[in-house]
């Protein structure tokens, strides 16, 4: 079984706008590669995309080994009405604070027995 | 087969692409699928989230833990989310039926791409519809901008449902058995159905830019 992963909402990354303007360039390499795409109405289509490199492996740091607090000391550093992304997997729930992830992009994390990454 | 994932610094229309530590195979954040490298084609699978607040997250989930951060930090995008600026490498495919940065609800990411605009969501609140075959509900709850979407059945029985208040709470309740279903969750409190869930669909929270750029033929609820 291959290792699954929840989907938040995709954030488009200022991070990397401001590289580009520390950088002084907005052109960046690319390449483009082709994929069985299952997107569209007709699922055999093929689909061109463009990879845009911005920034090496791990510039942006993901988290390994998450760890994780009770609802009263969270509450100490989340705000009522910050946003978080949930799930819940075998009855085991946790809470991802989105304005951490937005600094971390990808938690690797098991949940309720099952490897899930979390991404933002 | 378990992977670990890294931030790999590229992007595909202004989405993340991560790698694998393993064989550094590059993987679309959006399609769920490696796109480069050795495991190029491989699916993941998909678990749903819920995008929503914490005070929201903890109501609904009392046993919740979260995940430890520091006091300090704010988030880095808050300026980018309210901005009119798409991405980094702006749209693929620029589409004027909503406006760019408007929050949709993605739907049908293998077949039959629909958005539900939050805007309509907002006067809507609670959309039954069949998708792609399927008896499906959307639920939208204004006060924590909170979308979700069930699959509108029980084993292979579909259901209606309708918003209804009881006990100073909000409940799904359906047409067939009157059973109350908390919307957070799809879980069945009360009624014949009590101990039966829903189960949630795959569908993105969004911003419309960034669905019609991997949707270009998407509809769009509640247009024309």
């Amino acid at each position: 079984m291959h290792k699954v992963v929840g989907i938040g909402l995709i954030a488009l990354l200022i991070r990397y706008v401001l590289w580009i303007a520390t950088a002084g360039t907005s052109f960046a390499p690319q390449e483009t590669v082709v994929v069985n795409s299952n997107s569209a109405r007709n699922a055999t289509e093929e689909k061109s995309l463009d990879i845009v490199t911005l920034l090496g492996f791990d510039a942006i740091p993901s988290i390994q080994e998450p760890r994780f607090v009770d609802q009263n000391t969270a509450n100490e550093t989340y705000d009522p009405d910050e946003l978080v992304l949930g799930v819940e997997i075998n009855g085991d729930a946790r809470a991802y604070s989105v304005p951490l992830l937005s600094r971390h992009e990808i938690v690797n994390d098991v949940v309720g027995g099952k490897p899930i990454a979390v991404t933002w | 087969m378990v992977h670990e994932f890294g931030v790999s610094g590229k992007l595909i229309m202004n989405a993340l692409v991560m790698y694998d530590r393993e064989t550094e195979s590059l993987w679309s954040q959006f399609l769920s699928q490696s796109v480069r490298g050795e495991l190029t084609g491989t699916k993941l699978d998909i678990v749903p989230l819920t995008l929503t607040t914490w005070d929201k997250w903890k109501e609904t989930h009392p046993e919740t833990v979260a995940l430890r951060k520091g006091r300090r930090g704010g988030d880095p995008y808050v300026g980018y989310y309210a901005g009119r600026s798409a991405g980094v490498i702006v749209e693929s495919n620029r589409d004027d039926r909503l406006e760019t940065k408007d929050l949709v609800l993605g739907l049908g990411l293998d077949s039959d791409p629909v958005a539900f605009p939050y805007s309509e969501l907002r006067t809507e609140q609670l959309i039954q519809l069949s998708h792609a075959g399927v008896p499906t509900v959307v639920y939208f709850d204004p006060e924590t901008d909170t979308a979700l979407a069930y699959g509108a059945e029980i084993d292979g029985h579909s259901l209606d449902f309708e918003l209804v208040e009881e006990d100073v709470r909000e409940w799904l309740r359906d047409s067939q058995t009157g059973s109350l279903w908390v919307p957070f969750t799809g879980q069945a409190l009360r009624g014949e159905f009590a101990g039966s869930a829903l189960e949630r669909v795959h569908a993105v929270n969004v911003f419309w830019f960034a669905w019609n750029d991997f949707y270009p033929e998407t509809d769009i609820w509640g247009a024309g």
